[in-house]
């Protein structure tokens, strides 16, 4: 579990549920008042950002269209909720190093229910239409829940909602919150997977993929379905071997029927986020793949290079999960032609396919 | 850490920019890794855009040859592309080149492959066949430039010739997978 350093809290949210919560949970974390999370920010770096946690009000929208599919990506016509900002663990490729470098502090918004409002008016405003919602954009969607216990809110909320299904990310083991609720169905627990080679050189913080497996089965036996994300894709000596053991081994954690849907990504990285990496870290084995800049301005492997890897890799996920939903995360169509042979879903189409799992 | 001497032309600003990015960026290399780099420096008077790329893949080859940045400096094309005759803009060009194959070595392959295919081809001045850069995004750029019904026809003969050889498609099949 995930224990910050210090607690610093807007004095508008002091007795809010969720900061009662969080200093119960961590009765031994000294808690800071502040006026606004804003005064902190430009304060410590990158690192030091992620052993705090600030409690505030989230002032702004909850809810936005995920960015993955603009400039050229097919799109999976996704919805991301921000319940928090930043993360604990530190991804040697994680984008918000780069991302949120000018807005570092790991943040839990205490004031969820606004965010539940906001999905709940699209939702009853369009009955008709079924959406997938994640939260693990800007944030691991479990990394924070052992203080916050924000899924004791989502779950019983997606629960009740025919037409909305909430897909929780994350690298962690922090499930405890869910495993007494009923998610009817309606939630996704998700976990981004690689190699163990990858985790242990790239995952710093994250929990390890014999644990992670071990997570999905505590959920699977609870009621949840599950997604499987192999993103990003990271080529080193023997990833496809590390692959094809990955696949094998979440075949015996998960039955075929409880797994939602499987997900891949190309490694991708912005010039910027190059550049980011290069000045925390040094030089790494991660920038040295043949990378070039995409239609985009991201960095992949090469286009022949990840084809060979998203096919290989497609092969053993279609021999493990014959039935289950496959995508590509922030891919070209032409590549997504190459892999599937066919063009992409529409997204509308695709995104549909995915929520009424 | 190397001295003001390194840089010999461009302006104080480039300069004043070159001379912080290598000792920011050189802070763990040996006097010798030093020393190679600033005659490259001095020789090639790269920009400091150009200069990143030459220390990122540099970097980034040493890392991936778990080696050092001088063993990169010392390969043999490298040297004598430093020691060959020419301007520095070309001399820069050409040395880049060099590092990029040891960069990318297998998309240099594919990339000269692919160029060798279409130089096979013969298909005369009129029509010219692109790859995309870096391979990304698989689609071929064919231009036609005639000044003729009949130089049209020709061109396109010859690249029909190419079509029905499986040239095209073998390009295709270049761009397609590793």
């Amino acid at each position: 579990m995930f224990v910050p350093e210090t607690i610093f809290v807007e004095r508008e949210v002091l007795g809010a549920p969720m900061v009662r919560r969080c200093r119960s949970r961590a009765p031994d974390v000294p808690v800071v008042e502040i006026d606004d999370r804003r005064q902190l920010l430009g304060e410590g770096d990158v690192a030091s950002s992620k052993r705090q946690l600030v409690l505030a009000l989230r002032r702004s929208a909850f809810l936005e269209h995920c960015p993955a599919g603009t400039r050229g990506m097919a799109c999976c016509n996704y919805l991301v909720m921000h319940f928090a900002s930043n993360c604990p663990m530190d991804c040697r490729y994680c984008f918000l190093q780069e991302y949120l470098a000018a807005n570092a502090p790991l943040t839990a918004f205490v004031n969820p229910e606004a965010g539940l409002a906001e999905i709940g008016a699209m939702l009853d405003a369009h009955p008709e239409r079924q959406f997938r919602i994640g939260t693990g954009e800007l944030a691991d969607s479990l990394a924070l829940d052992p203080l916050t216990g924000l899924s004791r809110e989502l779950v019983p909320f997606f629960a009740a909602r025919p037409n909305g299904l909430l897909e929780l990310k994350t690298k962690t083991t922090a499930i405890e919150d869910l495993l007494d609720l009923d998610p009817c169905d309606r939630v996704v627990v998700s976990w981004s997977l690689a190699p163990e080679a990858v985790v242990a050189t790239a995952e710093f913080g994250t929990a390890s993929i014999a644990h992670r497996l071990d997570a999905m089965r505590r959920v699977v036996a609870a009621g949840y379905k599950v997604g499987v994300h192999l993103d990003p894709l990271i080529e080193h000596d023997g990833w496809a071997e590390g692959y094809r053991e990955l696949i094998a081994a979440v075949a015996v954690a998960v039955p075929r029927d409880r797994l939602a849907w499987t997900s891949m990504g190309a490694l991708r990285l912005s010039p910027g986020l190059r550049t980011r990496i290069r000045e925390r870290f040094g030089p790494l084995p991660l920038l040295a793949g043949e990378q070039v800049p995409g239609l985009d301005g991201k960095w992949r492997d090469f286009q022949p290079l990840r084809v060979h890897m998203y096919r290989q890799i497609r092969a053993w996920l279609t021999e493990a999960f014959a039935d289950v939903p496959l995508y590509l995360c922030m891919e070209t169509p032409p590549v997504w032609e190459k892999v599937f042979g066919e063009t992409p879903p529409r997204e509308q189409l695709l995104g549909a396919t995915l929520a009424a799992r | 850490m190397l001295g003001p001497p390194l840089v010999s032309g461009g302006d104080a600003v480039a300069s004043a920019a070159i001379t912080e990015m290598i000792d920011a960026r050189t802070a763990d290399w040996s006097d010798h890794e030093c020393v190679a780099l600033g005659r490259v420096v001095d020789v090639l008077r790269p920009s400091p855009r150009h200069l990143r790329d030459i220390l990122d893949w540099l970097d980034d080859i040493a890392t991936r040859d778990a080696g050092r940045p001088g063993a990169v400096l010392a390969d043999p094309g490298l040297s004598r592309l430093l020691a060959a005759r020419g301007s520095a803009p070309d001399r820069l060009k050409r040395w880049k080149e060099a590092l990029r194959r040891l960069r990318y070595p297998r998309l240099v392959a594919r990339e000269a492959e692919a160029t060798t295919l279409i130089r096979g081809m013969a298909l005369g001045p009129a029509a010219r066949i692109q790859l995309p850069p870096a391979l990304e995004g698989g689609a071929l750029t064919v231009t036609l430039t005639v000044t003729s019904a009949d130089a049209l026809a020709q061109a396109l003969a010859r690249l029909d010739t190419s079509l029905r050889a499986g040239d095209i498609a073998r390009l295709f099949g270049l761009l397609d997978e590793l």
